[in-house]
């Protein structure tokens, strides 16, 4: 059976590989990561991934919510927002790039899996 | 008379000419109608002579063709011996002579449809009568019948030829001779046979034109008649006309005009009267409308005397009927004569007064010296005068203004007194009430509080009231006349010239409007050397005020002290709120006029005289942003909704610089509908309080955003250390670090948490403790992944806020307490429940010492025997320990067996420290 394929975009590292392992624990095959919003979009055009884990902040000038939306538009992949604060994701900028799901930081092994199933349900 | 002689002509008249006419007529009219019915009997004769000649040849013509049908029948017998025209030929005979049924129509060609088949209609249901009968019913002469029967004798002597043809035919066929039957067709056709057919023939012509000769003399003679007739009606009515044109015109004689003239004069006489003249000619004297004009014309001038008459009479019933009593009595004093006025007056009729001595009315309110006199001067002057008190009829007695004068004859002796009579009762009382009320009206002046002086045209005083020497002090003795009262009043000769001069004026103005007098406020030097201030004003008594007029004076001394303090104070207050530094407004609404005080315009950096006192002085200067609300809220107070105006807005100054207000004001006066007439308000300059208020904002909105920041941050580091404690334990082959690292991940998810709920709170400053612990007891639990499907979590925490520091301890120790239950409580799949509770410690829902108790209990296998040892070995339960000390709590650890363990801290939430923001 293929892994599916997620896309991980997160400026900080150490949050990215953290997030890297859980998603090989979990059966998935991790790519990226991306430290920017252009490099997300780029890599998402080249990869193909079947989703994409998107920081909202990153230390770019382009953020994840426009990230999420060309990605979104561009290849049709759906996102899963990570943010600090819950506030961001549901904010109506975050609501327009209609993302898959999203994750508070810090979060717990169980939350990444249950937010990753329901989008892969979703679709 | 004149109508009696026309009443005469009129039966002369009548039966010579117009009952002559009407006789002629009548009689004209019987022999018209004579003649008409003899013209229709005629008329009916000569149809029935026609008919009859239509019958008679049609009968003829039938013998006729009956013997030729006979001959062609018989004829066809003998050539073709069918037996059915035998049968056709006994068939004619049998209904000319009567015994068989004659068919319908048998006049008319009918054996020729036999002969081709066509079945004839019904015969049974006719008669049975032979031809000859038939021509005796027809009316035919004795002379033609014979010749008909000759006719039909010759008829039978043919049938004899033929039936022996017939007989002599039927043998040869039979005998087969052919020579014999040849010759019963010669018989059918020789010498004999057509001689005796002719002489049938012969007779029947006879007839037809004997019948042609008798019915056209029948017709010819009645005709004749018919003419005859025609020409006598023509004459008959030629006649009638004439008549009735006779009678008419004489008819028009006896009337003196046409019935439609005659008829519409009298219907005018009949509803307008005599007013439609009738005019009578020459012509028409003798006539209906000579003799109606005649009348009418003596109708006419007796109206014209009537009417005459009726004015003189009622001229003299008038003169008499004046609204005076007019008695006439003889010279005895018996009435005469009385008329209606005389009878309302005393209320007798005039029927009862005649005939009774004048004496009858007399009151006992008048002695015998009165009437003594009275008849003294009538005897001697002839007449007398004056007022008499009489009885009247109702009992009561009224005051009557009598005149009596005397009639005397030639001879100088009286004959009769006419006395005329008017009541004067009323008259007389309401003299004496106006003299009451004047001396009322005395009365009421002195009474009056006012200070009253009455004028009279001459400058005299005549004289001053009670009110006016008690309260002015002068007496009549003091001031007799005006000229007398002015120095005393008005001691100062500039002053007495103002009043003076306003008096006159006030009095013109009066005089030339017809308006009361318009007071005029005077300062009045008293007796006692006071000055005491009076509207002063005054009435004419009779119309103008050139003669006897009342000077009011109403004291105005206390309202004008009033007045004059409360301008002060008002100048008082005024001064003070000036001092304050606030600017003063004083809005007249009405007038949209407002009174702006020097510190007002100093404000916003005019002088005093750079601002005018309209309303826009100040509205045009307000900030367009404010506008709006300053509006609102002006409105607001002025209907009455709002206690006063409050409004913070910004006006810009002289320099283009914007000034924030704090405007307040309040309504001081209304009108009786409500509306405001009068606002009073301050403006208060709070620019530099507004500036440091939105500064104060301004570094509050940083420092909200700043914390956000902060929190963002802390919450994205506590992500890394999770992260690498993630990465570490993944790396880690050893179970029991493992389990340690996974315990540190818990613990600081805790304090994640706590930003994440400070966060939502918006305060940065407390927390809802039930909700946050919810969320902790929750996560510790779903952390646990081996468990969660055994063991239930049951939440009821009460909602209470908490400060930063209570609100970390009590996360950190609620994860431990969850943690160390799900680790001991339920080993191996066993199944049960972890409850968590946050509820008042005292049964109150916010209890006011603020003491609050956090249990955690389960239902799972409760303490082991040696807890106590391992608490002091475990790092959580030492947390426990720590935070329980942290909040100042009471922490008490029981087991109940069989019912699992449970853990409580008792302890006092604190309110939330405020937040200092450092500037």
């Amino acid at each position: 059976m293929i892994k599916r394929t997620i896309l991980v975009v997160e400026d900080e590292r150490i949050i990215a590989r953290d997030i890297a392992m859980q998603l090989c624990d979990l059966g998935y095959e991790p790519l990226g990561p991306a430290d920017t919003g252009e490099q997300a979009i780029e890599m998402a055009g080249q990869l193909r991934p079947d989703l994409v884990l998107m920081d909202v902040h990153l230390g770019s000038a382009m953020d994840g919510i426009e990230a999420a939306q060309a990605i979104r538009t561009q290849f049709d992949i759906p996102t899963v927002f990570l943010s600090a604060f819950s506030g961001d994701a549901n904010s109506a900028r975050a609501q327009l790039a209609k993302p898959a799901g999203y994750l508070a930081k810090p979060f717990e092994d169980y939350e990444l899996r249950e937010v990753i199933e329901a989008a892969f349900k979703d679709r | 008379m004149p109508i009696k002689t026309t009443s005469k002509a009129i039966k002369n008249l009548a039966p010579t000419t117009f009952n002559r006419n009407l006789w002629l007529l009548m009689g004209m009219l019987v022999l018209i109608a004579v003649g008409f019915a003899t013209y229709v009997w005629l008329e009916e004769r000569v149809n029935r002579a026609n008919e009859l000649r239509i019958q008679s040849s049609m009968l003829t013509d039938e013998l006729r063709q009956s013997s030729e049908d006979l001959t062609k029948m018989v004829r066809i017998y003998v050539a073709t011996g069918n037996p059915l025209y035998k049968k056709y030929y006994q068939d004619i005979l049998d209904i000319r002579n009567g015994k068989k049924p004659r068919p319908a129509q048998y006049q008319q060609i009918y054996r020729d449809f036999v002969l081709a088949g066509d079945v004839p209609p019904d015969a049974s249901s006719h008669q049975l009568i032979s031809l000859l009968d038939l021509m005796r019913q027809a009316d035919f002469s004795e002379q033609e019948i014979q010749k008909l029967t000759t006719a039909k004798t010759n008829s039978d002597t043919l049938t004899k030829i033929e039936f022996e043809a017939m007989r002599l035919s039927e043998a040869a066929v039979v005998a087969e001779n052919v020579a014999e039957h040849n010759k019963a067709t010669l018989m059918l056709h020789d010498e004999v046979y057509l001689q005796a057919k002719s002489s049938i023939m012969k007779p029947i012509n006879d007839v037809i034109s004997m019948m042609d000769m008798h019915t056209i003399a029948a017709v010819n003679s009645a005709e004749m008649a018919i003419i005859y007739l025609r020409a006598l009606i023509i004459v008959f009515a030629i006649g009638l006309t004439f008549i009735l044109i006779r009678t008419y015109s004489s008819l028009k004689n006896q009337l003196g005009g046409t019935p439609q003239e005659v008829y519409s004069l009298i219907s005018n006489i009949g509803t307008d009267g005599l007013s439609t003249a009738i005019h009578a000619t020459a012509d028409n004297e003798d006539s209906v409308l000579g003799w109606l004009a005649k009348k009418q014309a003596s109708l006419i001038e007796l109206e014209r005397e009537r009417n005459i008459n009726e004015s003189d009479l009622r001229i003299a019933a008038a003169a008499f009927e004046t609204q005076d009593g007019i008695v006439v009595t003889d010279a005895h004093s018996v009435v005469l004569r009385a008329n209606s006025a005389f009878s309302k007056i005393i209320g007798y009729t005039v029927e009862e007064v005649v005939g009774r001595d004048m004496n009858f009315i007399q009151s006992d309110r008048q002695d015998a010296h009165f009437y003594t006199v009275m008849w003294e001067s009538i005897l001697s002057n002839g007449s007398w005068q004056g007022e008499i008190w009489n009885r009247i009829k109702s009992g009561e007695t009224r005051l009557h203004w009598l005149t009596i004068s005397t009639v005397k004859n030639e001879d100088n002796v009286v004959t009769h007194y006419v006395g005329t009579y008017s009541d004067i009762t009323e008259r007389k009382q309401a003299e004496v009430e106006l003299t009451k009320s004047i001396y009322r009206q005395r009365a009421t002046v002195d009474a009056s509080p006012v200070p009253l002086a009455l004028n009279d045209e001459q400058g005299n005083i005549t004289y001053l009231n009670n009110a006016f020497i008690r309260q002015i002090g002068y007496t009549l003795e003091d001031i007799p006349t005006i000229a007398d009262w002015w120095p005393y009043a008005y001691p100062d000769p500039q002053y007495r010239q103002w009043v003076a001069d306003k008096w006159q004026k006030s009095l013109e103005e009066a005089k030339r409007t017809s308006q009361p007098f318009v007071p005029i406020e005077l300062k009045i030097q008293c007796k006692d050397g006071l000055e005491r201030y009076f509207m002063v004003s005054a009435s004419a008594i009779e119309g103008g005020y050139t003669g006897e007029h009342v000077v009011a004076f109403y004291d105005i001394t206390e309202r004008k002290q009033a007045d004059e303090a409360l301008r002060e104070s008002e100048f008082r207050w005024k001064f003070a709120i000036e001092g304050s530094g606030d600017g003063l407004w004083d809005w007249n609404v009405p007038e949209s006029s407002v009174f702006f005080s020097t510190r007002w315009k100093t404000m916003l950096g005019f002088a005093g005289d750079e601002i005018g006192s309209s309303l826009d002085e100040w509205s045009k200067r307000i900030h367009p942003d404010d506008m709006a609300k300053v509006m609102a809220d002006v409105q607001a107070h002025l209907d009455g909704t709002t206690p006063h105006y409050v409004n913070e807005h910004r006006v810009s100054c002289k320099d283009g610089s914007w000034k924030w207000i704090l405007d307040r004001g309040v309504v001081v006066e209304r009108d009786a509908a409500g509306k405001a007439l009068r606002v009073i308000g301050t403006h208060t300059d709070i620019t530099s309080r507004k500036q440091a208020a939105l500064a104060l904002l301004a570094a509050l909105q940083d420092k909200d955003a700043l914390l956000k920041e902060v929190h963002h941050r802390v919450k994205n580091n506590l992500q890394v250390i999770t992260s690498l404690l993630r990465l570490e334990a993944g790396r880690c082959v050893v179970a029991d670090t493992k389990e340690v690292l996974g315990y540190m991940r818990g613990r600081i998810r805790t304090m994640a948490q706590l930003h994440e709920s400070l966060y939502r709170s918006g305060t940065f400053a407390s927390v809802d403790l039930g909700v946050y612990l919810s969320q902790v007891a929750t996560q510790a639990f779903k952390a646990q992944e081996l468990n969660c499907d055994s063991v239930r979590l049951t939440l009821n925490l009460g909602s209470v806020q908490a400060g930063m520091d209570q609100a970390t301890a009590a996360g950190l120790l609620l994860n431990e307490l969850v943690s160390n239950c799900l680790k001991h409580g339920f080993p191996e799949g066993q199944t049960g429940e972890v409850s968590v509770e946050l509820q008042p410690a005292n049964d109150q829902d916010k209890p006011a010492d603020g003491r609050w108790s956090l249990r955690v209990s389960d239902t799972g296998a409760g303490l082991s025997p040696d807890f106590e040892d391992k608490r002091k070995a475990s790092l959580g339960l030492q947390l426990v320990t720590d935070m329980n000390h942290q909040l100042d709590g009471i922490l008490v650890i029981d087991s109940v067996p069989g019912a699992g363990a449970r853990f409580s801290v008792e302890f006092t939430v604190q309110a939330p420290a405020v937040l200092v923001i450092p500037p």
